[in-house]
């Protein structure tokens, strides 16, 4: 015989009206947040997802023609594309990695020093955040100019003669990350900073009476508790990297001969000097595809709460 | 004022007073660009004196195309006179967008007395032309020449150069005395439009007498071999500029001589701003046979939905006409004017002195190329210039690379 208790019973939810209440109030609360995102975001993916399906000028939608995948064929089988999608590989790897090793690596002596000097000196180096890319952009172009640029003079004076910069092929991307990682790591250092003052004082006297070294100490103690705060990091300036557009555009337009010719680049050149805006959308949703793939994973795991 | 013959319309005020009154309001779309200020002051002295009120939709240049197609192609008859650069001229016509003007310009009671359409160059009108009828009044045309300081080069025993051999042999001197010439080599449109120029020099072109393309004929690689030959004789990092980079670098006395853009020679020629105020020559950019020029221009259109086109064409004549266009090169020294008799007015050379040699260049004005496609030609050619004059690359190879990639879409 079995017997039969309330507690084994399957719990049937009763919802009050009071919680119903709640719920319907939750609802509205969310609603304009929930209509912006999708009138901001969704739709204009969405068009963007159609519109790579046609081909089309500015201005003449109306004599769209249904092209299905062509734009997506047709940017795999061009190598000025296949150029701009290595460009930007390999751009966004060195100006990642080259941002995180530096800013953290700073924000990490920084905070030895005393707060006030330590404060000090976070002020100066968070300037170049305060100025907009294209602005910093035309900065560099005349420090990377060989008649008058600081960067041949401060090179000449070290013995160093026939530096490309940004006419020669090789080197030009090399300065545009160069550029782009003093611009980027004032905001590596101040988010690192953040993320370092949480980590309780007392670990660092544990590992200090331990014996541990300064490298030993960065790597068992600051950086496993930093490794949130630098998954953002990393989220937000890989993803800002791999949309390069104003720094390039400034400094060099892509050239010389599309060497520094990023995808954003590329996109801007099809639809606003090429006119093919059905191209240029295919060309945007490969970017965002290509974001997705990189740096998706990363978006999972940092969305992650403690108990996931 | 040149306002004879165009107030046919206007009647005087019903006060009494002086000022004609009009019932035609006329919407007119440009770019916000240079001169548009200026533009806007004569627009107003028009609406004065004949009554007709202007709205004037001066917007940014990149919405300007879109919003203009926009309202021609749906027939809105929201514009009466539209401006409108070389390069659209074209599509626009195969529209079926533009009235045709071919009969009003003989028309003295709507150009107005003594308008002188024979005085415009005819490269001007060859470009708003189309199948023997007129779509546009030539309005405003930018070149780039040659712009040398004459003491550096008399110091040196150099003349201005004219042909391609010249060119060489100054650029040679000036690199080898620690200088060079300034030359727009970024990869961008200066380098391609500097390249159909030289093609224009040298009697040949980017396509055959049928139409196709045609970059592998021997002249059109020579052209690039030259391009290549004059880089190795630019000025240290020339190779990364623009027309601005180039203006600067001769403003301050960096280069001896370059290449840039007309639009910025009022810069030059600023005592305050240039410390080679006076001091310059201007001359066509160096040939192979014959001198040549670019036109970037801007002209005056009528829309065929316009419902005012006889107005609207009345205020293009006005706009075009030699009193208002000396006014414009007044206001403005860097506004050039298709007028050929203003290339030569003593009180515009007085501050433009590249007149005359502007006239002279566009004699032979030729455009880049204007067809539906040729965006992606440009594109394909200036990063292949670019990789010429930075990396060696053989002009030959380049040029056969552009032809195999886009013969088919010409």
């Amino acid at each position: 015989m079995t017997s039969t208790t309330a507690a084994s019973l399957p719990k049937k939810r009763h919802t009050s009206a009071y919680a119903r209440k709640d719920m319907r109030i939750a609802l509205f609360l969310i609603l304009p947040a929930t209509v912006a995102i999708f009138v901001v975001m969704i739709v204009p993916l969405v068009y963007a997802i159609i519109a790579s399906t046609f081909h089309y000028s500015l201005g003449q939608e109306d004599k769209a023609v249904f092209v299905f995948f062509e734009n997506y064929g047709k940017f795999f089988a061009d190598p000025v594309a296949m150029r701009s999608l290595l460009n930007t590989l390999i751009f966004t790897a060195l100006s990642l990695t080259l941002c995180m090793v530096i800013g953290v690596g700073i924000s990490v002596l920084l905070k030895s020093l005393s707060t006030r000097t330590g404060n000090v000196l976070r002020a100066i180096f968070a300037m170049p955040l305060l100025i907009s890319p294209i602005i910093v952009s035309l900065i560099w172009r005349y420090m990377y100019d060989p008649t008058y640029g600081l960067v041949y003079w401060f090179l000449e004076l070290i013995g160093i003669d026939g530096f490309g910069g940004l006419t020669n092929s090789v080197t030009a991307l090399i300065c545009i990350v160069i550029t782009d990682v003093w611009h980027a790591v004032p905001f590596i250092i101040l988010v690192a900073s953040a993320g370092l003052t949480v980590i309780p004082d007392e670990l660092y006297e544990a590992a200090r009476i331990d014996g541990a070294g300064a490298m030993r100490t960065l790597f068992n103690v600051t950086l496993p508790l930093l490794t949130k705060t630098l998954v953002v990091l990393i989220l937000i300036r890989g993803t800002d990297a791999f949309r390069i557009f104003d720094l390039i555009y400034g400094l060099t337009g892509g050239g010389p001969a599309n060497s520094t010719t990023s995808l954003s680049i590329y996109a801007y050149k099809q639809a606003y000097e090429n006119n093919q805006m059905g191209f240029a959308m295919a060309v945007a949703v490969i970017t965002l595809l290509g974001l997705v793939i990189l740096f998706g994973p990363l978006m999972r795991n940092s969305a992650r709460g403690k108990d996931d | 004022m040149a306002l004879t013959g165009l107030t046919a319309c206007s009647t005087p005020s019903d006060d009494g007073g002086d000022a004609p009154q009009s019932d035609v309001t006329l919407t007119v779309s440009r770019w916000s660009g240079p001169q548009a200020d200026a533009q806007q002051k004569l627009l107003d002295e028009y609406s004065k004196e004949t009554g007709v009120k202007i709205r004037f939709d001066s917007i940014d240049y990149g919405q300007v195309k879109q919003k203009q197609t926009l309202n021609m192609s749906t027939k809105t008859g929201e514009y009466d006179l539209i401006y409108v650069p070389e390069a659209w001229v074209g599509e626009y016509t195969d529209a079926g967008y533009l009235a045709d003007l071919t009969d009003m310009v003989k028309d003295e009671s709507l150009t107005g007395a003594g308008w002188d359409y024979a005085d415009i160059l005819q490269s001007g009108i060859d470009v708003y032309s189309r199948d023997g009828k007129l779509y546009g009044l030539p309005y405003f045309v930018q070149t780039p020449l040659v712009v040398y300081d004459k003491d550096a080069l008399a110091a040196a025993g150099l003349e201005a150069p004219a042909t391609w051999d010249d060119a060489i042999a100054v650029a040679k001197h000036f690199k080898e005395d620690g200088s060079g010439m300034a030359l727009p080599f970024r990869q961008g449109s200066a380098i391609v439009n500097i390249m159909a120029v030289l093609l224009a020099g040298d009697d040949a072109d980017f396509f055959d007498a049928s139409g196709k393309l045609d970059l592998t004929n021997p002249d059109v690689v020579d052209t690039v071999a030259f391009i290549q030959e004059l880089s190795k004789y630019g000025l240290e990092g020339s190779n990364g500029w623009h027309w601005d980079e180039v203006n600067k670098a001769l403003q301050f006395g960096q280069a001896p001589i370059g290449i840039t853009s007309s639009g910025l020679f009022t810069a030059l020629e600023n005592a305050d701003e240039s410390q080679v105020a006076g001091k310059l020559g201007y001359a066509p950019i160096p040939y192979a046979k014959t001198p040549a020029g670019l036109l970037q221009t801007w002209g005056w259109s009528v829309p065929a939905d316009s419902k005012n086109q006889e107005e609207a064409f009345k205020l293009g004549a006005w706009l075009t006409s030699k009193a208002i266009q000396k006014e414009m090169g007044t206001l403005d020294p860097s506004f050039i004017s298709f007028r050929s008799s203003l290339a030569d007015d003593p009180d515009l050379t007085a501050n433009a002195p590249w007149l005359p040699t502007v006239k002279a260049a566009l004699a032979k004005g030729v455009t880049v190329p204007l067809q539906p496609n040729a965006p992606a030609l440009t594109d394909a050619l200036s990063a292949g210039l670019s990789g010429v004059v930075t990396n060696g690359d053989d002009p030959a190879k380049m040029l056969q690379g552009v032809q195999d990639a886009l013969a088919s879409q010409f």
